[in-house]
């Protein structure tokens, strides 16, 4: 850990309020992007994360300043947003989705043809509980031992909501380059 | 490529590659509005313990305060009592002198009542002199005019009359005693006698430890005519009875009375004293009257800021708020109920209406993200934050306006004030207040003009304040002069001082304080 985080913590700790906000300052747009993936809108990741920040500074001093602020924020932004779930009791109707294998078409073409933003569309339209385990294994790298901890759930139910997970998200990957293909077509026409 | 449920793997996992590549690293800027706000939650939430533990002491001064202004109170009013048991005593030794002052007047015939023997019982009752007195009747009247300046002419009248019979003679005593008007304890007496009868009967009064003293008996004229002696072992025909009434006229509204019967002298003599007693005690009641009043008091307003310690922005301060406003004109108005708890103790309640208005100075505003993500002007000021719905032309970042003008917030106060009266002087009074109020915001109105960088400019008018609380907490002392008119009907001023004991403001960078001076002015009745 750098001695100005260290240091920055330990200003926390003692009430500085200029430290209290630059910790803010510092990690605040980060972790309203942890939190918009795990929620519908601006206004809910707002939400979570302000209740994420609550926690920060009310457990600071647990904080053993080894390893990563940001690592240990972060796990707390994460925590919050599942826990917004679990209070709207949102996190447990499953859906049935249709086993339906798609192929993947390679990242690169992907990236180049569907923006950031309508991918993060497409992870706000899975079920909760898909967002929920696909965000956690593929930003937070959980594995699935440990996401079936944190979610109270059978790991064989995380695996298998990671799975529905990806096909619905590939097939609308594929949709969405078809469209962009027909879209590119139709141009090159005109 | 296709995907079967166990072709997870890190390395060649494509959907992480795809996600992580585009929303990894994704940063989304929080508005500016909601860093201020979710700052203040922050640290309000992770501070709660250290305030509750502020709030509970808090609580405990309240309550030890509470505690010793019922003992105040309590404390005034038995002082207030002891007074009027003291008043009482004053009355009756002005009585006694006024009688000691009529028995040394040349009469021919002398009838007196020794009012020493009311207290000690040790002298007697005697009447002296001619035996071959021609009167046999005399009658003796105690009225006490009570007239407190506050609490309208209370008059209190008592007949003492005292049946004498010793050897055929009847004496009976008129004292008319007229209090002061607005200094109750100096009491001025005057003391009627007059004759009944005029019938004649000789006085036969034993000899042995007699104690002469001069026994007054008018005439319709005035003259004594009769004089007789008794001792304290004679045997009498008492009745006394005490009359409350409110005025002279109509004298028997209220009575103690005790019924005639034959006792000894010192036996009627008590009889009277406990008359008088009950006669003090009713007074007591007639003192829970109340009063009506209205006033209207102008003057200042003077905010006080705290910085929130959980505002960790630099730009709005209490300074620059204090700097960008000027307090104008802010009056009070209202009516008041009061209940007299004692002559001198008013517990007093009401509506009262607070206007405190301000200007604000020419300010530059910048444009900010609000919280609908949308760009656009606000401003801080003492009564929370004021948006700004300026649409004359697009908001860019970067923008910025110069706004002036005036704002203006009402509230409606239900007080609860003790009124004390510490010092009467004829028609005069001097009077101290303290209590809390109620406040509760009724309207707010800010009036802006605005001018951009392309010199263009327009008037708004803006009715609502975000974070204004809606309902606040206040303090009030003041010290007062009251002045009575006519039967009750007073006028009175009184500056005042009226403080905020909660912040008038949430959510917001600073917490206002506000402190108004004013000179209240005003009529009452008391009825």
């Amino acid at each position: 850990m750098e001695s100005a985080e260290k240091e920055l913590v330990l200003n926390c700790l003692n009430g500085d309020a200029v430290a209290q906000r630059e910790l803010y300052v510092m990690y605040a747009p980060k972790m309203l992007g942890v939190c918009r993936r795990y929620v519908k809108n601006i206004e809910e990741a707002e939400d979570v994360m302000q209740e994420g920040f609550i926690t920060v500074f009310t457990k600071l001093h647990q904080f053993k300043m080894e390893g990563s602020l940001e690592g240990w924020v972060r796990r707390i932004m994460v925590s919050r947003a599942i826990e917004h779930y679990r209070k709207a009791a949102r996190i447990f109707p499953m859906q049935d989705i249709e086993e339906n294998t798609e192929a993947m078409i390679a990242p690169e073409e992907v990236l180049s043809t569907i923006s950031a933003n309508e991918l993060l569309q497409m992870i706000d339209e899975l079920p909760h509980m898909h967002r929920l385990v696909f965000n956690l294994y593929i930003f937070e790298e959980m594995e699935h031992k440990e996401i079936a901890e944190v979610l109270n759930i059978p790991v064989g139910t995380s695996k298998s909501t990671l799975f529905y997970s990806r096909l619905m998200l590939r097939k609308k990957i594929a949709q969405s380059m078809q469209v962009a293909k027909k879209n590119d077509y139709v141009e090159k026409r005109l | 490529m296709t995907m079967s449920k166990n072709d997870y793997n890190k390395e060649s996992d494509p959907e992480r590659k795809i996600f992580q590549a585009a929303l990894g690293s994704m940063t989304i800027q929080p508005s500016e509005k909601f860093w201020n706000s979710a700052l203040h939650n922050v640290i309000n939430k992770s501070d709660a313990q250290s305030r509750k533990r502020a709030r509970s002491w808090k609580y405990v001064a309240f309550g030890m305060g509470g505690v010793i202004a019922l003992l105040c109170v309590h404390d005034v009013l038995m002082s207030n009592k002891i007074d009027k048991i003291e008043e009482q005593n004053t009355e009756i030794v002005s009585l006694q002198k006024k009688l000691v002052e009529l028995e040394s007047k040349p009469v021919n015939t002398v009838a007196a009542v020794n009012a020493n023997a009311v207290n000690t019982e040790s002298n007697n009752v005697v009447s002296s002199g001619n035996n071959t007195s021609q009167s046999t009747a005399a009658k003796v009247i105690s009225r006490i005019n009570n007239n407190a300046t506050n609490t309208n002419a209370n008059k209190i009248v008592a007949l003492h009359a005292i049946n004498k019979s010793v050897v055929s003679n009847t004496y009976t005593s008129h004292k008319d005693i007229v209090s002061n008007a607005t200094k109750p304890n100096s009491v001025s007496t005057n003391v009627i006698a007059s004759n009944q009868t005029q019938s004649v009967v000789n006085s036969v009064a034993p000899e042995v430890n007699k104690t002469n003293v001069p026994v007054l008996n008018n005439t319709s004229e005035g003259s004594v005519v009769a004089e007789s002696s008794v001792n304290k072992s004679d045997s009498l025909i008492t009745k006394s009875s005490v009359q409350i009434s409110e005025n002279q006229d109509a004298p028997m509204t209220m009575h103690a009375d005790s019924s005639a019967k034959t006792i000894n002298v010192a036996d009627s003599i008590n009889n009277v004293n406990a008359a008088v007693a009950q006669a003090t005690k009713k007074s007591f009641s007639l003192k829970h009257r109340g009063s009506i009043g209205a006033f209207f008091a102008p003057g200042g307003l003077n905010d006080f800021y705290e910085d929130r310690d959980n505002d960790m922005t630099d730009n709005i301060t209490p300074k620059t708020v204090k700097a960008r406003q000027n307090d104008w004109f802010s009056y009070e108005t209202g009516v008041n109920l009061g209940l007299d708890i004692t002559k001198k103790l008013t517990v007093r309640t009401g509506l009262y209406y607070n206007a405190y208005s301000y200007e604000i100075k020419q300010t530059v505003v910048k444009a900010q993200t609000e919280e609908n993500g949308q760009l656009g002007y606000s401003i801080v000021t003492s009564s929370g934050l004021v948006n700004i719905p300026y649409t004359a032309s697009s908001v860019k970042p970067g923008d910025s306006i110069k706004v002036r003008g005036s704002s203006s917030r009402g509230y409606i106060c239900v007080p609860l004030q003790l009124t004390y009266q510490f010092f009467t002087h004829y028609k005069f009074g001097l009077f101290a207040d303290a209590g809390i109020a109620a406040n509760i915001a009724a309207s707010t109105s800010t009036q802006l003009n605005w001018q951009n960088t392309t010199l263009q400019e327009g008037n708004l008018g803006i009715t609502s304040i975000e974070g204004l609380q809606q309902i606040h907490y206040s303090y009030h002392l003041g010290v007062g002069a009251t002045y009575l008119l006519y039967r009750g009907l007073s006028i009175n001023a009184e500056p005042i001082i009226q403080g905020a004991v909660t912040p008038i403001s949430k959510h917001t960078p600073i917490e206002t304080y506000p402190l108004f001076l004013g000179c209240s002015l005003g009529v009452s009745y008391h009825f």
